[in-house]
């Protein structure tokens, strides 16, 4: 590979580390980490590894990642079933081998099947040819099950918006945790869960790629009683919102949040990531509007809800940022 | 629509017992998440922990109930000495008229360009069908049941091609009485002879060792040659008729005598025949097959598994001679996907299925043209078609009325 190659994608695996450190994850051992497999006698470049708590499975997680930077040309469908299959490879071989050990994991029992191939298109990222690509792409079979993401340009961007939109959160709620840098994710107690960890600094993978984001949190309110004014702070709920900008969607919303009961807050803050048009805006209004009618109508319980309320804000998009920086 | 959001648990169900296992790998894999895995335990485990959107439980919905969206197909062909061209404009006489007021017999074509810069591609004609049909009901005692159905038919020197994608068998007799009108609505205004003629491949046209060679030539048909990739791993299922032809008008057939009886295969005989086809031998040779032919019996129905050569793969398609009302149907009725040695239920995309149906339909006329080279007798003109119209009594021979009220005449 030429020089500049290196140095380019080296560039891009460090931007790509700081972008899963901002999402609470914790990278373990350094960059470009070659780790000998003994019975086969070679060796696995490891771009980077990775841990988090992952409520589902109740334990830590190891996350191989691999970093690629290529433009839209190079973006084949064999291109993308040669990565994916290298990388199932690394989760089957690696975390049995001893150097593992000794220079990413530190014989810590964190549970090994997941890895990540972040892939950053430099040129014109056509999303519906790689789209097809991705429809048609033939994967392996094992029997010990592995999950690998393949994160693109959108889903980079969708990531930097959280990430931006979280630290303007953090800037008007109370959300600054003191010495941690990021909000808390409420992760609602999904029935196929067992334990009751619901608040987490880290966003896992299986919430990165959800519709819906929850934090619940508390923003100052200032009330006036009698002559004085006092400080004090409401509970809200925030939603990164992912989904389309439809009635069917926000309904559905709307039934999610009383089901899991986060709706004891005075208000919904619901952040669309999806701009902000003349189309959006209409379904917004209309959907208030039902909200209205929603108080009179609603039994859930046997109790009657109150009125729940909504607020509507936007994610900031980004489209070029990310193409200006890696250059 | 859904409006209560599905609990994870319900999600996991849904992917574990209701997504086949290609689906479900599927479904994920076009979101950037790749389950590498060999059960769909695993894939219902990961899966429900997403918090999805509308649009997303939509389509898995859609995914698991549409678990038989097996397709179908019957074709037949339009000789014409026009150009398809005029034949287009012959169609458009009648486009969005009621044909027939009592059913609301209606169509809408539209006239479909060849595309330049694909050489096999063809001039189209597509057709969207809708009529009515009385259907005993729960609520009323007789309803109207609202049909609708589309055919297509493709221009070709040899006899254009209509491909007709029913869902009903009382969907191919509307098509003839589109035909009907069509031609009815040219003729009437002009001194225009009949502007089309139909021809379909009926076993009625052939002699008894010719209806048993058919279906011979069918299965020793070398499909791993063809563009399909696949052999013939064996013969499921077979049904036989009994030759019931006479030369003589309807009305003097003794019922008696005419009775027509349908008969599986028995597994034995079944297993005799696959086991003469993988030798390779002809049918007509195999001694089961001559017994059957000395007692005046020959096939109609044949239900075949196609292996594909490379992937793990096959595809059970079923090809019936339809006797009420008489049209020639291939349809798809299973697919599977072997993992670790064990059939898994799969559904193939609908362009999929109609690769291995198109296939088996040109190789069928294939054959059946090669039956008729210098007769005429394959030509049937449509309006002396048979048109069945009360249904079928087990055992007895069918009502057929014509709808000139002739005999049927062998060309």
């Amino acid at each position: 590979m030429a020089e500049s190659q290196v140095v380019k994608g080296n560039d891009w695996l460090d931007k790509a580390i700081r972008l899963f450190e901002a999402l609470g994850w914790e990278q373990h051992g350094s960059n470009n980490v070659d780790i000998k497999i003994p019975w086969g006698d070679h060796e696995k470049g490891i771009d980077a590894y990775f841990v988090y708590y992952d409520p589902f499975e109740e334990t830590k997680i190891g996350i191989f990642l691999e970093a690629k930077n290529y433009q839209m040309e190079s973006v084949t469908p064999s291109f993308l079933e040669k990565t994916i299959k290298k990388m199932v490879k690394v989760i089957d071989e690696v975390p049995a081998s001893k150097e593992f050990n000794e220079k990413l994991n530190f014989n810590q029992a964190n549970l090994i099947n997941t890895g990540v191939i972040v892939l950053w298109v430099n040129d014109k990222f056509e999303i519906d040819t790689y789209r097809r690509y991705l429809e048609n792409i033939k994967i392996p079979i094992k029997r010990n099950p592995q999950k690998i993401f393949l994160i693109s340009n959108d889903d980079i961007l969708r990531f930097c918006s959280i990430i931006e939109t979280c630290k303007i959160i953090q800037q008007k709620t109370n959300s600054n945790n003191g010495e941690q840098d990021l909000i808390s994710f409420h992760y609602p107690s999904l029935s196929e869960r067992s334990n009751t960890i619901e608040s987490l600094n880290t966003l896992t993978l299986e919430y990165l790629f959800s519709k819906y984001i929850f934090i619940k949190t508390t923003e100052p309110e200032e009330i006036e009683m009698g002559n004085s004014r006092i400080n004090t702070s409401i509970n809200i709920l925030i939603v990164l919102y992912f989904d389309d900008v439809k009635l069917n969607n926000l309904n559905l919303l709307y039934n999610f949040i009383i089901r899991y009961q986060l709706s004891d807050v005075a208000k919904v803050l619901v952040y669309l990531y999806q701009g902000d048009t003349i189309a959006n805006r209409e379904t917004l209004d209309e959907f208030q509007r039902l909200n209205k009618k929603r108080k009179n109508n609603y039994f859930e319980n046997g109790s009657i809800s109150k009125l729940l309320k909504f607020e509507f804000d936007y994610m900031q998009q980004f489209k070029d940022y990310f193409m200006r920086a890696s250059k | 629509m859904i409006t209560k959001y599905p609990d994870s648990s319900d999600v996991k169900v849904m992917i574990l017992d209701k997504m086949h296992f290609k689906d479900a790998r599927d479904y994920f894999k076009k979101r950037g998440i790749f389950l590498i895995t060999n059960n769909n335990t695993a894939i219902a485990d990961f899966g429900c922990r997403f918090l999805l959107g509308h649009n997303d439980y939509e389509e898995m919905r859609v995914k698991t109930f549409d678990l038989h969206n097996f397709k179908k197909m019957s074709t037949i062909k339009l000789k014409s000495s026009k150009e398809f061209l005029s034949l287009k404009d012959d169609f458009m006489t009648k486009n969005g008229v009621v044909i027939d007021p009592k059913s609301g017999l209606i169509y809408h074509v539209n006239y479909v360009a060849r595309d330049k810069d694909n050489e096999k591609d063809k001039d189209k004609l597509v057709f969207s069908v809708e009529y009515k049909a009385k259907k005993g009901g729960n609520i009323e005692l007789l309803r109207d049941d609202e049909r609708t159905f589309d055919f297509i038919i493709e221009s070709n020197e040899d006899g254009n091609l209509v491909t007709i994608n029913h869902e009903k068998s009382g969907d191919y007799n509307k098509v003839l009485e589109v035909f009907d009108a069509v031609s009815k609505g040219v003729t009437e205004n002009t001194t225009d002879s009949i502007p089309f003629i139909i021809n379909k491949i009926t076993l009625d046209n052939l002699s008894l060792p010719e209806k048993i060679e058919l279906f011979d030539k069918l299965l020793n048909y070398k499909f791993e040659k063809c563009e399909l990739r696949c052999k013939l791993e064996n013969v499921v299922e077979i049904k036989i008729r009994k030759n019931k032809k006479t030369d003589l008008p309807q009305e003097m057939n003794d019922e008696s005598e005419s009775e027509e009886l349908e008969e599986d295969l028995p597994d034995q005989d079944l297993r005799d025949i696959n086991e003469a086809l993988i030798k390779g031998d002809n049918l007509r040779t195999n001694a089961l097959v001559n017994r059957l032919i000395k007692n005046k019996y020959y096939f109609y129905m044949v239900a075949i598994k196609l292996a594909h050569i490379k992937d793990p793969i096959n595809v059970t398609i079923r090809i019936t001679f339809n006797s009420n009302p008489e049209f020639l149907e291939v349809k798809v009725i299973n697919s599977a996907e072997i993992v670790n040695e064990e059939e898994s239920s799969l559904i193939l995309s609908p362009t999929e299925q109609n690769q291995y149906i198109k296939k088996i339909t040109e190789v069928l006329w294939e054959i059946y043209n090669s039956f008729n080279t210098g007769k005429n007798a394959t030509d049937v003109n449509f309006k002396e078609d048979k048109i069945i119209k009360t249904p079928r009594k087990r055992g007895k021979k069918s009502q057929i009325i014509d709808t000139k009220n002739e005999p049927l005449k062998q060309m």
